[in-house]
Formats: C-alpha cells, sequence, structure tokens
C-alpha cells in the first residue's frame, strides 16, 4: 500500500530530528548529516510498499540513517586513506557529552576494522557500542536473530582484542 | 530497570513512535524514578526542537511518492518510442527527467530544480535509483562524449556539477550497483550506447534548455 497523503511529510516531521541526530554522531559533520537526512527519506519516499516502516518507525528509520551513514563514513574512510594509514576524525574533547564520545568510538572501530567488517557487522557496532542496544533490541532493528547478533558481536570482541585495546577495545 | 535508558529509548519516548508501545511504559516508568534519565529525556526534547528549528530541516520536500498509476503510461510511451526505433529525448519537464521509478534533475547551489539555464550557470544532477551507490556522467564532448566519474550516488545529494556552456546542456547518468566495477573507463567515448559497464542498472538521458 502507498504512502497516504501528507504521511510521509508526517514521518520526516517526527522522525527526522531523531535522523539527523544520529547522523551527526556518526559522520561527524553538519552538511554531510543533513545529505543523510534528506537522503534517507527520499528513499523512504521511493518506497512502493512502506509497511516496513509503518510496522516500527523510528526501528527502521534508525537502521536507514545508520546504513546511509556508514556509506559516508566509508567515502570518508577512502579519501583520508594515504597509503592505508587510517585517520579519525577529532577525539572526544573534554565536555563532550558521553553519546557524543561513544560516537567517536565506535567511528574509531569502524575504521581500523574496516576490511574485515561485512554491512551487518557494521550495524551491529553501531548499535552496540555507540547505542549500546541489548542483543535482543539490535536483533530487533536489524531484523536478525538474536544469536546471529550474539556470534557476530563475538566475532567484532575478538577483533576488537586483536587491535590491542582488550575486550572493551576501548568502547562502551 | 538498574541501568538507563538507551539512546533509541529517549528518542522513542520524544517522537511518541507507535513502534515501540510495547516497551514505552517501562521506559515512562523508569524515567520517573531517574532523574538522570529524565533530564536526558528533557534535553533529547529541546535537541529535536533545535533540529527541526533549522533552516535545513524545513527545506526539505519530500518527492512525488512513487505510485503505480504513473509508471504505467511512462513505460508505455517508452515502449512505443522504442518500438518506433526512436529515442526519447525530451523530458516531462524541462530539467526533469522521470524513467519508471526514477527522477533525475537539474537542480541549482540551493538544490531547487533548475527548469533552464543561462551560459556559464553552474548546475549540478540530483537523483538516483534506490539501489545504485555509483554513477557515470557522460556529457556531449563535440563528436565524442566525455566519461566523468565514478561518483558516489546518494540520491538526495548532488552527484554531478556541470558549467552550462551554449547551446543545449545534454548528458547520460549511468547509474551502477555495487557489482559494477568500473575500473579503467575511457575518458572519452563515441556515443554513449557504446559504453557498456558490467553491473549497470539504469541509464537516463537528460536534458535542459540553455537561453543566453
Amino acid at each position: 500500500m502507498a504512502w497516504r497523503d501528507g504521511e510521509l511529510t508526517e514521518a520526516y516531521r517526527r522522525y527526522g530530528p531523531a535522523a539527523f541526530r544520529r547522523a551527526l554522531a556518526l559522520v561527524g559533520d553538519r552538511d554531510e548529516a543533513w545529505d543523510v537526512v534528506h537522503d534517507v527519506f527520499e528513499r523512504l519516499a521511493r518506497l512502493e510498499d512502506p509497511a516496513a516502516f509503518r510496522a516500527r518507525p523510528l526501528a527502521y528509520v534508525y537502521r536507514a540513517t545508520t546504513n546511509a551513514s556508514l556509506n559516508v563514513l566509508e567515502s570518508q574512510a577512502v579519501r583520508r586513506r594515504p597509503g592505508n594509514a587510517w585517520a579519525l576524525g577529532d577525539p572526544p574533547r573534554p565536555g563532550q557529552d558521553a553519546a557524543h564520545a561513544a560516537a567517536l568510538q565506535a567511528r574509531d572501530l569502524l575504521y581500523k576494522l574496516d576490511s574485515q567488517l561485512d554491512a551487518l557487522d557494521r550495524q551491529i557496532v553501531v548499535l552496540q557500542f555507540m547505542d549500546g542496544l541489548s542483543q535482543d533490541e539490535i536483533a530487533e532493528i536489524v531484523g536478525v536473530w538474536r544469536r546471529t547478533v550474539g556470534r557476530r558481536l563475538a566475532r567484532l570482541r575478538g577483533l576488537i582484542e586483536s587491535l590491542g585495546g582488550g575486550k572493551d577495545g576501548g568502547a562502551p | 530497570m538498574s541501568e538507563h535508558l538507551p539512546s533509541f529509548a529517549f528518542d522513542a519516548l520524544v517522537t511518541d513512535d507507535p513502534g515501540s508501545a510495547g516497551e514505552a511504559q517501562a521506559w515512562r516508568a523508569h524515567v520517573e524514578t531517574c532523574p538522570e534519565c529524565a533530564a536526558t529525556l528533557e534535553a533529547r526534547r529541546t535537541e529535536f526542537q533545535q533540529i527541526a528549528a533549522d533552516p535545513r530541516f524545513s527545506a526539505w520536500r519530500p518527492p512525488t511518492p512513487f505510485t503505480r498509476p504513473r509508471r504505467w503510461p511512462i513505460v508505455a510511451v517508452t515502449a512505443v518510442a522504442m518500438a518506433a526505433g526512436v529515442m526519447l529525448l525530451v523530458p516531462s519537464d524541462p530539467g526533469v527527467r522521470v524513467k519508471g521509478r526514477i527522477e533525475t534533475r537539474f537542480v541549482d547551489a540551493s538544490g531547487n530544480v533548475v527548469s533552464s539555464a543561462k551560459s556559464g550557470d553552474v548546475v549540478s544532477l540530483q537523483g538516483a535509483p534506490v539501489d545504485a551507490v555509483r554513477a557515470l556522467l557522460l556529457v556531449r564532448d563535440g563528436d565524442a562524449w566525455s566519461v566523468l566519474g565514478p561518483i558516489e550516488v546518494r540520491s538526495a545529494t548532488r552527484f554531478g556539477e556541470l558549467r552550462v556552456t551554449p547551446g543545449t546542456v545534454e548528458a547520460w547518468v549511468v547509474f551502477l550497483g555495487a557489482s559494477a566495477s568500473p575500473e579503467s573507463l575511457p575518458a572519452r567515448v563515441p556515443s554513449p550506447e557504446s559504453l557498456r559497464i558490467s553491473g549497470e542498472i539504469e541509464r537516463i538521458h537528460i536534458v535542459l534548455p540553455v537561453s543566453g
């Protein structure tokens, strides 16, 4: 069933700020974050059947914004990759809130583990290390079984240990 | 609930997300007993109001949503044109080209649709199929076509910029999916048809009238 009159505008008004906040935390640049938000809702508008959005609107926007932001991060990583040297954005500064610091740490992990992560891994890194969601919550948002999330997280923790960051990897 | 709420819960409470209705009662109960979460919720509410007040928030307008009735006449017209051996060159609105579900348009620096341009103007192309990740831009250059890109595609983002020269601006946009790997692209091709890339999703022809 297609979008109803005004439904998409209402969805943007209601969930757009959450999408922007999330995109900004991930991509670290306001202009790029607005591009991400507009991209998310442009793609949403082109859905033939918005049933998945209607069922869990905020979870859908979270997932779509995370994906779009990760694409931006990937292109940022390519741009910043002189001789394969990873470069992270600004480190957390004193006074920045814990959520922002967690976002930067999630970005750090994404950069460092780039070649070893697939799309699902990247989503899980963000939802676990930036959002602090439980395995159940992550499973619901990304649409996989909880045990799949558990297996992926176990592997991710192994990768983080291999970076020398210990079990926490510097992330929450 | 002994720990503080996750960020998602605050977003869900501020947006009154119907998809989180099952958990919302427990989250609200926690907020009532946790001053720190109550403060975070209030701060999140204020932050969303500030974001919504940003001009870039209100600048966005939803594109015309895809509806099936709109699709078939376009497909039918295209099929008739192809059967007659002719190419469909003229877009429905100047500066805008709709093909199936895809709308590609020329925009100015502010993102407004441009239906005509003057020589010397700089215009950008915007719009993409849902699954496209990159695009190539083919721009007429004398008797041949210059190949620009690949350019990362984000549908709300301008992905190809052109300085308008006298005469009609004419371009082909070749949208590529994730499987495409156009490592060695020619700088020029004799015709758009001569460029074939594995993993191509769609290609769109778009023209922009130029005055002056």
